[in-house]
């Protein structure tokens, strides 16, 4: 599925790009028209100080998804020709010649494009676009975006890796946003699938419900991306806000969808309108992968910051992310856009992404979660002062409702392998033979929702404990508490899990665990 | 009719490492009619998707 990306090119030209080369008017006199999305990698490459800038002239036939996507053009558009196809990279070193690429690491590679030049006479369409791209993320320990993908990519004769989100940006003829929008994530998701455009299209076109011909130019319908997402066996949460009640843009704001699609590695999709006075009635949709944290942000004390799940209040750890990571295929890869930017009255469409064979999103794992902190915090059987620690969270969740969740999934080797590697602030570590135990009694994936305070998680990203779900059942709405879902409550000084059933419901047994106060939070790969 | 929760499983086992260190909790379930309520809310918006008429192009 890499073969687009390895063809060797037909022309190479290395191009100085320090002090007075211009990008503007380099795009300006080479593609004779504005191209916003590769100004972007432009900015990308100067934001990274590159040196040099590797033009590569490919054969315009194209191979792999390129040429798919050519056969497909030429089926919908008889009229359709290919006029031109480059691949950019951007270097941190000065390179001059090709035997310079040869000795060159991986690490100086910034991000790469594939160009496309294409004309349809019969749609007015003469044009260039980004067919791919791929750049390295910032370099802040803040700018967070879980579980990368390397994509091979030949330069010269010689092939690199390179660590990114795909970017790929519509053409209006066989590709429209919703299509560019699942191919960044499902590249993620299933990096060894050849995603074409083609195969989504064919998809899309079995599920169309229109009485006319179905045509990519027109759009994807929600159904459509559906299929898209199940074909690929990717499994999701989605909410049409236009569909469901008025109050669900309230009651479950779109964040609540993106967030911990986001945190889990997955992403999520965010449908909007475009506002303003020349948007009109189109409906755009974009792909998020990752958030930036600021811990200096203000959550003041006040309903704006609290999240209530129709009786309780929290604050969800979302409150101290700024910006959500995103493509906008018009304009680029790699946007921080604030994560209030998007008014919920503009929003139509969320769709969280889940880790493979998730039956739940993590909304229902965090309300879960917040009743089970609750009870178990009011039982008469916590001995509250036996640890300073369960005081504060006791005091900062059932009297001033201030305690902190962050939920996200992951692997059951990732958490055991957390839980194992943890110390708490006097440097002791979980009894090892706790987590040998559970190695063969817990389901491959679990939703976590951690545990925190606002003096404790924003500024030293450290919680208090976690509560452990099954993510792999699905779960059973005709019940108020689906306790199937249950696995464990992990808090300082013990732990919990269900030992069996009364009267009453379940009844809880408790295990020393050797941490006594707050641990660092679960990271994954950035 | 008795039900064995997937949390049994993690009991049977831990209780052979922790022995006498097992302590019963007596937990009773609180807020579970309110947040039964709000989860099929968010379960009903989901099926409500499927009648979804929102293009994006």
């Amino acid at each position: 599925m890499d073969q687009h990306r390895i063809c060797k090119a037909v022309k190479t030209t290395f191009i100085d790009i320090t002090k007075n080369f211009s990008s503007f008017k380099f795009i300006e006199d080479y593609f004779l028209s504005e191209f916003p999305a590769l100004h972007r990698c432009f900015s990308l490459g100067r934001s990274f100080e590159a040196q040099t800038l590797v033009l590569e002239e490919l054969d315009i036939s194209g191979t792999g998804i390129v040429k798919e996507e050519n056969d497909e053009l030429l089926q919908l558009f008889p009229d359709f020709k290919p006029l031109g196809l480059l691949r950019l990279s951007f270097w941190r070193s000065r390179l001059k010649k090709t035997s310079d690429l040869g000795k060159t690491g991986t690490g100086e590679l910034i991000g790469y494009a594939i160009i496309k030049q294409d004309r349809v006479p019969s749609q007015s369409y003469n044009g260039w676009h980004v067919f791919e791209a791929v750049f390295l993320k910032y370099i802040h320990k803040h700018n967070y975006i879980p579980d990368g993908v390397e994509y091979s990519v030949l330069i010269g004769a010689k092939e690199f890796k390179i660590p990114g989100v795909l970017y790929c940006q519509q053409n209006g003829l066989n590709k429209s946003c919703a299509h560019v929008a699942l191919r960044t994530l499902l590249s993620r998701m299933c990096p060894t699938q050849p995603l074409s455009y083609s195969i989504m299209n064919q998809i899309a076109r079995i599920t169309y419900s229109g009485d006319d011909i179905y045509m990519p130019c027109k759009g994807l319908r929600v159904n459509q991306i559906r299929a898209i997402l199940d074909h690929f066996q990717v499994c999701y949460h989605d909410i049409d806000y236009e569909e469901a009640a008025s109050e669900r843009r309230t009651d479950i704001p779109y964040q609540k969808l993106l967030y911990p699609g986001i945190e889990s590695g997955c992403g999520g999709l965010l449908g909007f309108n475009m506002s303003g006075p020349e948007a009109g009635d189109s409906l755009h949709i974009i792909p998020f992968f990752g958030h930036t944290f600021n811990k200096d942000t203000w959550v003041p004390d006040a309903d704006a910051a609290y999240f209530n799940v129709g009786w309780g209040h929290y604050i969800p750890s979302e409150s101290w992310t700024s910006s959500f990571i995103g493509h906008d295929d018009n304009f680029g890869p790699n946007f921080c856009i604030p994560r209030l930017y998007v008014k919920k009255e503009n929003v139509c469409y969320v769709v969280e992404l889940l880790k493979p064979k998730v039956k739940y999103g993590g909304m229902i794992a965090e309300a879960y979660s917040l009743q089970f902190l609750h009870s178990f915090l009011s039982s008469p059987d916590m001995d509250h002062s036996s640890n300073p620690w369960l005081l504060r969270l006791y005091k900062a969740t059932i009297h001033e409702q201030r305690v902190v969740l962050r939920t996200l999934s992951v692997s059951r080797e990732t958490y055991l392998r957390h839980w194992s590697e943890v110390k708490d602030w006097d440097g002791n570590r979980e009894n090892a033979n706790i987590i040998k135990s559970l190695q063969a009694q817990l389901p491959e994936t679990l939703w976590i929702v951690e545990i925190s305070l606002p003096q404790l998680f924003p500024a030293n990203e450290r919680k208090i404990g976690e509560i452990v779900m099954d993510a792999l059942k699905k779960n059973d709405s005709s019940k108020d508490i689906d306790f199937n879902l249950f696995l464990l409550v992990r808090l300082p000084d013990r732990f919990y899990t269900i030992r069996g059933q009364n009267q009453y419901g379940p009844s809880f047994v408790s295990y020393p665990s050797n941490l006594k106060s707050h641990v660092p939070v679960l990271c994954q790969n950035r | 009719m008795s039900k064995t929760y997937s949390s049994q499983k993690l009991t049977r086992e831990l209780s052979k490492q922790f022995g006498d260190q097992v302590r019963p909790v007596k937990i009773e379930m609180k807020y579970t009619k309110e947040v039964g309520a709000f989860i099929r809310k968010v379960e009903e918006a989901h099926r409500a998707t499927a009648n979804s008429k929102l293009v994006f192009k």
